[in-house]
């Protein structure tokens, strides 16, 4: 068993983006576990022959929820590190190990992965996209106190101490402004290093829409009033 | 007394059961329950007393200051009855999580043997 788990949540992914996703993680030696949220096809029988740890929810949860179910995985499986990685083949697998390395550095308890470090992988998001971020930037800034170059990418790494503390309770996508606030609640440590983030036809139609950040301020909205 | 009226009481003391039932006679509900129920009954048997609030409270007609009561009170219905989904749906993933979880451990296991 490697030290370090690295959870991809999956719901309904195209077979073979899914499959050279998983290609380009199995180098790294790290053990991957697949958080299948409810897909149609059921994703333990598209990726049969890699050796991977697939844990199914019954319904589609979210992706919160799959994360979270992934960090359970850890915390009862001992993990010293657990990655967070999108299935939809916009991060580099080899940029799970530059997260790793800063954190034995020892120098925060989560690294995050940031599109707007660089300008090179700034230039990289679409205009409309980019806009929306630096807005979910602010917003995030404003109501959790926590401001971060790129609060909604899906790429971030955090040790033992995180993984204890971090209980998600947002199901959806405002999971990643709960993470900030559970950050800042459990007194963690963060930082942030450049990465490239591959915007696909695919990825671009899979991902949320940008209108989504409706939704999610939304939902950081109750979560404030239920808290 | 009005058909009205009686239909009215007969919808009050109606509902009166139905929730003494769901909250099984709390003191605080009944309590509450008590002052709404007693409010209702002198709005449905003197329904001119409740101009006569109206205008205390600057309010011209008895039937606005009503409905702006029912408005407030059936938002706070809504805020409450939804607090109380939000906790379910919550607990609900918790159980889904453990059942996920449960199997993939169960799986393992299976493989093991």
């Amino acid at each position: 068993m490697s030290e370090v788990l690295v959870i991809v949540p999956v719901y309904n992914e195209a077979a073979s983006v899914l499959r050279s996703t998983l290609e380009g993680l199995r180098p790294l030696n790290h053990d991957i576990l697949l958080v299948d949220d409810g897909s149609s096809d059921p994703v333990p029988e598209l990726v049969s022959d890699l050796a991977t740890t697939v844990v199914r929810h019954t319904l589609n949860l979210g992706q919160g929820a799959a994360l979270q179910t992934g960090m359970e995985y850890a915390r009862r499986e001992g993990y010293r590190f657990a990655v967070h990685f999108d299935a939809d083949g916009q991060h580099p697998p080899e940029a799970v190990d530059a997260l790793l390395d800063e954190m034995q550095r020892g120098e925060a308890d989560v690294v995050f992965g940031s599109r707007f470090i660089r300008a090179d992988n700034r230039a990289l998001i679409p205009s409309f996209r980019r806009g929306i971020l630096i807005l979910g930037k602010v917003f995030n800034g404003l109501s959790t106190g926590v401001w971060m170059t790129d609060a909604h990418i899906g790429l971030r790494a955090m040790n033992r101490r995180a993984i204890q503390c971090i209980n998600l309770r947002e199901n959806r996508m405002a999971y990643a402004t709960e993470l900030l606030w559970q950050l800042r609640h459990h007194g963690l440590s963060w930082k942030e290093i450049p990465v490239a983030v591959v915007y696909t036809a695919y990825s671009r139609r899979k991902g949320q829409s940008s209108w989504n950040a409706l939704r999610i301020a939304t939902d950081i909205l109750l979560r404030l009033i239920y808290r | 007394m009005t058909p009205i009226q009686l239909l009215l009481f007969a919808a009050l003391g109606a509902i009166a059961l139905i929730y003494l039932k769901l909250v099984r006679y709390q003191l605080g509900a009944v309590v509450l329950l008590g002052l709404v129920l007693l409010t209702g009954c002198i709005a449905v048997y003197a329904p001119d007393l409740t101009t006569l609030v109206a205008n205390r409270l600057g309010v011209e007609r008895g039937t606005d200051l009503l409905l702006y009561t029912t408005v407030i009170f059936l938002c706070g219905i809504f805020a409450v009855v939804y607090g109380r989904f939000r906790k379910i749906e919550e607990e609900h993933t918790v159980l889904f999580r453990e059942i996920s979880l449960l199997q993939e451990q169960v799986r393992r296991g299976g493989a093991a043997t």
